[in-house]
């Protein structure tokens, strides 16, 4: 798998401990992902997830990478540690006309006005047995790109899939 | 954990802005009535959990595994007509009056 560049940056600044920061680190930091390599990671493409991820709730930055040769899944590595990685798609990808009812009090958090502002992806996954491709549509990941805040948003009236089916092994 | 037994149309407050109440009682089954602000998440507790066992099913996915669901999903759009490269900005389109889905009414 390609790296995604750049030794000849400052080093990371010292490891950061637990809790939230308020925004992103100032300075452009290596992350070392032992899947995707060296990655180059400059503050403003940092995504700030204050609630995390559900289970992976002590990761609070991501940052998005489509590595090559892994084409269309982008990734959202966690600055924290750039072993965690989700792979994601966005949500129309998945289900054409996929459009989930985001709350309201949701887009505030994430400082957009309108359902438009955001952008939804799914994480995907592959069940080990069969082989087979799901999305997660009912907890998609919410990102406002221009606050670069995301969050995770479980979907209660199951119009959506925990599991949407993208294709068999 | 405190411990209150209720009847149908009895009612729990929880804070200032949380109301909960016993709307019927069939078998082992408990219909309840949840009053909360919109910024207050309300959620079956096992979609939580099932999300969360998701989440860690994808971040476990090893190299090969990956692999293989890009190139998978590479044919799957190919066949569909679809740019395999389609930027993560793919139109998700939605009325912005959405209803809250999450917060209780």
């Amino acid at each position: 798998m390609s790296r995604r560049v750049v030794r000849s940056c400052a080093p990371p600044p010292s490891a950061k401990t637990g809790r939230r920061t308020h925004g992103a680190s100032a300075t452009r930091r290596i992350l070392e992902s032992r899947r995707f390599g060296s990655l180059d990671v400059s503050p403003e493409t940092v995504i700030r997830c204050p609630s995390g991820l559900l289970g992976f709730e002590e990761f609070q930055e991501y940052i998005l990478v489509q590595p090559e040769g892994l084409e269309p899944l982008s990734f959202l590595v966690a600055c924290e540690n750039p072993d965690v990685a989700f792979p994601v798609l966005a949500g129309g990808l998945c289900q054409p006309g996929y459009a989930p009812a985001i709350p309201t009090h949701v887009l505030e958090s994430l400082g957009a006005a309108t359902r438009q502002e955001v952008e939804v992806l799914a994480i995907c996954t592959m069940a080990p047995d069969t082989g087979t491709l799901h999305a997660n549509l009912r907890g998609p990941v919410v990102l406002n790109p221009a606050s670069r805040l995301a969050c995770q948003v479980a979907l209660d009236d199951g119009t959506y899939s925990l599991r949407h089916l993208l294709g068999a092994g | 954990m405190l411990v209150v037994s209720r009847k149908p149309g009895e009612r729990l407050l929880i804070g200032e802005s949380v109301e909960i109440v016993v709307l019927a009682v069939r078998r082992d089954q408990v219909s309840l009535g949840i009053s909360a602000p919109r910024a207050v998440p309300v959620h079956r507790q096992e979609l939580l959990e099932r999300i969360r066992r998701e989440n860690q099913r994808a971040a476990a996915l090893g190299a090969d595994q990956l692999q293989h669901m890009g190139a998978c999903l590479r044919s799957r759009l190919a066949s569909q007509g679809t740019a395999a490269a389609a930027p993560l900005t793919a139109a998700n389109p939605a009325p912005d009056d959405s209803p809250a889905i999450t917060g209780a009414a």
